[in-house]
């Protein structure tokens, strides 16, 4: 390859002596040879033109670089092929019958409905997620009281996030992360906006930091406050409210701030104070807060729920206190220590792995301190060298092939799952699983097995595990149980055996730490396996017995689509829209609609046009907006 | 011609280091009627279909692309038997890939303009999580990404197999189900349109 190749009069090319944009393209994914890739380099050193085009090949490769394959996603992959592979395909000309039915349903459609609205593109809202929380923090959907906060909750727009003083609260918003932080005061903050062109929060009292990625052309950000407003790009940076007026901080980037019908424009390193009017250089205090911003929420991270059998016990993660159990936090992907304590029993203290994909259950039994001597020398420590001799010489094969006692040896395995020796650890947890071990210990150990066997992707060998953990006792068979049902229905994809699964938690476990979650997904799973019947009267069930609990928009909308599109029963679907109605943001929005839509097929028009008439009011620029006005 | 080189570029080898020839026995075996045979064809084919499908289709909610991927695979293993061995027999998975992704971006326009659903319509899935960025080339990946997004299913489906997978044009073609006449045509206006040259190349 010669220069002449590279700059081929023949072949396109961003200017005259430059090399051709193939050339540019193979020197971006490394194919010249080294004589060739040298001149390319160097020519584009010194010509502007060719060095920009050369970095937007690289980007383009860059971004078409495939994630990594999700665990177990696989297996599930490949399960459900097989699945739809033994499904009884239908014969070609059915298929055509078929076909000439959807056209002719879609001819109708485009006439009847779809002429009739304007073509104006609609943009659906997204929410903001809770990721994790610390200290007191609420969420309240616009026109619904309030609820303590946990990971994994949707702000939906119009909903208000607050935190007490000390408090904290991490979300993700799209490509941002959001912090509200009470560590200055309380907080509270309204979200305006939630479309992908344009995203506002409103700041009523204290602090919210935010990461954001830089935002695509004509997409805009905005923080306001009673007294300004904050309009950013992509950078770090913070905006506070409080008595003495508002503020800003900037750690990364540009922002423009309005206050008061004065702009300032405030790059990285500088803040401007509620109490001041002209920018100063940003002061340690506040680049600390900044610098807090979590970076990897935005993705990687999973849910982590710690339970612990004492009331009282108290949750440390990597040394950050996080309250009270029940705990449920969102972390990133990674080892974790977590410490849970109480007055009057042992502090346990363990490494957690956390993998995306996984929903961990991390439950604590803390021993008091008064039994914790006696259980601590149980017969599977090793033999001292004074026991009696024949002690010794009873079990030598036992000490020989098992020196470590069954929680060491647990210890051990975890570590070797931390550090990706998956097989080593299964195999020293198949010798445990040989040994004469008790119950418990027994449990215990085919819980992490069953782990192991998630994360080598054998979920039928975790399922195993799991089903014979579950027929134990206590809280490691309610684990199990749930594990059981987690993997039949999220790694192998087998929602009839996962409802099964959930069924037998609910029975043995009525009043387990899950109950709540248990009922919902029983009932979800239920629906995914196609017994609608019992799915709809399963999740009725949880909204009579958990009317306060998480789920409670969801499983409405849930049953309400099952009787509207399974069963043909508007009149059962229209009470469960309706209550949906109530709780706002995206949820409610689609809920007024299905209300109006099932009301309009059962002869109310009346009501139908008063519902829509309600969706207009709460949603006058809405989804359905135009849909509402023909009607 | 510098085309002669990237003709001469090395073949991404498949995961087992086998390559062609342990798929092509699989597929011996399978049409001899081993039952394992099919399997094993899956799983040696998932990784090349799990990529490409994304990179056909680009970042899409967990669900849809799993969803795609199935498919994808599905496709596959119902059209062995009309594998004539004219083209490499990953030539024939992209091919296959390409057509899956492409009737899944005609249904969403379709679902995008009736918009029937609306639960569905009101809460969008998350986005597939991006693999890590640093802060310096977000920007440059966020311009890439949308440009990405700008090219039609051939284009992208030409530049991808050609730059990514390093298909020679020929392949391409049978990919594509075309001429190497056309899959040069979408890839100079792929590249134009990534680089952002219209108009300025000569």
């Amino acid at each position: 390859v010669n220069r002449a190749d590279l700059t081929n009069s023949g072949a396109e090319r961003l200017h005259g002596d430059g090399p051709t944009v193939e050339a540019l393209f193979a020197a971006a994914a490394g194919r010249l040879p080294s004589d060739a890739a040298e001149w390319v380099s160097s020519h584009a050193q010194g010509c502007e033109t060719c060095r920009v085009a050369l970095e937007r090949a690289r980007a383009a490769r860059a971004a078409l670089a495939a994630p990594a394959e999700a665990p177990f996603q696989r297996a599930r992959d490949l399960a459900a092929v097989r699945r739809r592979l033994e499904a009884r395909q239908p014969r070609r000309w059915q298929r055509w019958l078929l076909l000439g039915g959807g056209a002719l349903a879609a001819a109708s459609v485009a006439l009847f409905v779809g002429l009739r609205r304007p073509g104006k593109p609609t943009e659906p809202d997204f929410a903001m997620e809770v990721v994790a929380r610390a200290g007191a923090a609420t969420l309240a959907p616009a026109g619904a009281p309030p609820v303590a906060a946990s990971a994994h909750d949707r702000a939906t727009v119009g909903s208000t996030l607050e935190v007490a003083a000390g408090g904290r609260l991490v979300a993700r918003w799209g490509g941002a992360r959001v912090v509200l932080d009470g560590s200055a005061g309380p907080a509270r903050l309204r979200l305006q906006a939630s479309r992908g062109s344009e995203r506002r929060l409103l700041l009523d009292e204290g602090r919210v930091l935010l990461d954001v990625d830089p935002l695509p052309q004509g997409t805009t950000l905005a923080v306001a406050t009673p007294r300004g407003e904050v309009v950013v790009r992509g950078t770090i940076f913070l905006v506070e409210h409080g008595a003495q007026g508002s503020g800003a901080a900037v750690l990364r980037g540009r922002v423009d701030v309005r206050r008061d019908d004065r702009t300032w424009s405030l790059t990285a390193g500088q803040r401007l104070a509620p109490d001041q009017s002209e920018p100063t250089a940003l002061d340690d205090e506040t680049a600390k807060v900044l610098g807090a911003v979590p970076s990897s929420a935005s993705a990687g991270e999973e849910s982590v729920d710690i339970f612990a059998d004492v009331a009282e016990a108290r949750v440390t993660v990597d040394g950050v206190a996080r309250g009270r159990q029940p705990v449920s936090l969102a972390l990133a992907a990674g080892v974790h220590r977590v410490r849970v304590e109480a007055t009057g029993y042992q502090a346990l203290e363990e490494q957690l792995q956390v993998t995306p994909g996984v929903p961990t259950l991390f439950r604590a039994d803390l021993r008091p301190v008064a039994v914790a001597a006696p259980r601590a020398a149980r017969r599977d420590t090793p033999a001292r060298s004074d026991e009696p001799r024949e002690s010794a010489a009873r079990e030598p094969a036992v000490k020989d092939t098992a020196p470590r006692s069954v929680g060491e040896t647990l210890t051990a395995a975890r570590a070797d799952l931390v550090a990706g020796r998956t097989q080593r650890a299964i195999d020293s947890l198949e010798g445990l699983r040989r040994r004469g071990l008790n119950p418990t210990e027994r449990s215990r150990v085919l819980l992490v097995l069953g782990q192991a066997e998630r994360m080598a992707l054998r979920p039928e060998r975790a399922a195993s595990c799991f089903h014979e953990a579950a027929t134990g006792e206590g809280p490691e068979a309610e684990q199990a149980q749930v594990l059981l049902a987690q993997t039949l229905g999220r790694d192998l994809g087998d929602h009839r055996r996962a409802a099964d699964a959930w069924a037998t938690a609910e029975k043995r476990f009525p009043r387990g730490v899950l109950s709540s979650e248990v009922a919902f997904r029983l009932g979800e799973s239920l629906l995914a396996a196609g017994e609608t019947r019992e799915g709809i009267a399963q999740l009725e069930r949880y909204l009579a017995t958990h009317s306060s609990s998480g789920h409670v928009g969801e499983a409405h909308l849930l049953v309400g689509a099952a009787r509207r599109d399974r069963l043909n029963d508007c009149v059962g679907a229209l009470p469960h829209f309706e209550a949906v109605t109530g709780l706002g943001g995206s949820r409610a929005e689609a809920a007024w609609v299905a209300a109006a839509r099932c009301q309009a097929k059962l002869g109310r028009a009346a009501d139908a046009r008063r519902t829509y008439q309600r969706y207009l009011s709460a949603f006058p620029d809405g989804t359905y907006a135009d849909e509402a006005r023909g009607k | 011609m510098w085309l002669v080189v990237s003709r001469d570029r090395e073949r991404i080898p498949t995961p087992t280091g086998g390559g062609e020839d342990a798929l092509a026995s699989l597929l011996v075996r399978h049409r001899a009627g081993d039952p394992a045979a099919l399997n094993a064809l899956m799983t040696e084919l998932y990784p090349s279909v799990h990529r490409i499908v994304y990179r056909l289709a680009g970042p899409r909610s967990r669900g849809t692309h799993e969803d795609l991927v199935q498919t994808a695979l599905e496709q596959v293993c119902r059209s062995l038997d009309a594998f004539e061995g004219r083209s490499r027999l990953t030539t024939f998975v992209f091919g296959i890939c390409h057509r899956v992704v492409a009737r899944s971006r005609r249904y969403e326009r379709v679902r995008n303009w009736f918009k029937l659903d609306a639960e569905e319509a009101c809460t969008p899935d998350d986005p597939l999580p991006q693999p890590d960025e640093g802060l310096v080339q977000r920007e440059a990946l966020a311009t890439a990404r949308a440009a990405l997004a700008r090219l039609d299913a051939e284009e992208r489906s030409a530049f991808v197999l050609h730059e990514l997978e390093e298909l020679p044009l020929e392949e391409v073609a049978v990919a594509l189900n075309c001429s190497t006449r056309t899959v040069k045509r979408r890839l100079r206006s792929a590249r134009e349109a990534l680089l952002a040259t219209k108009g300025a190349a000569s």
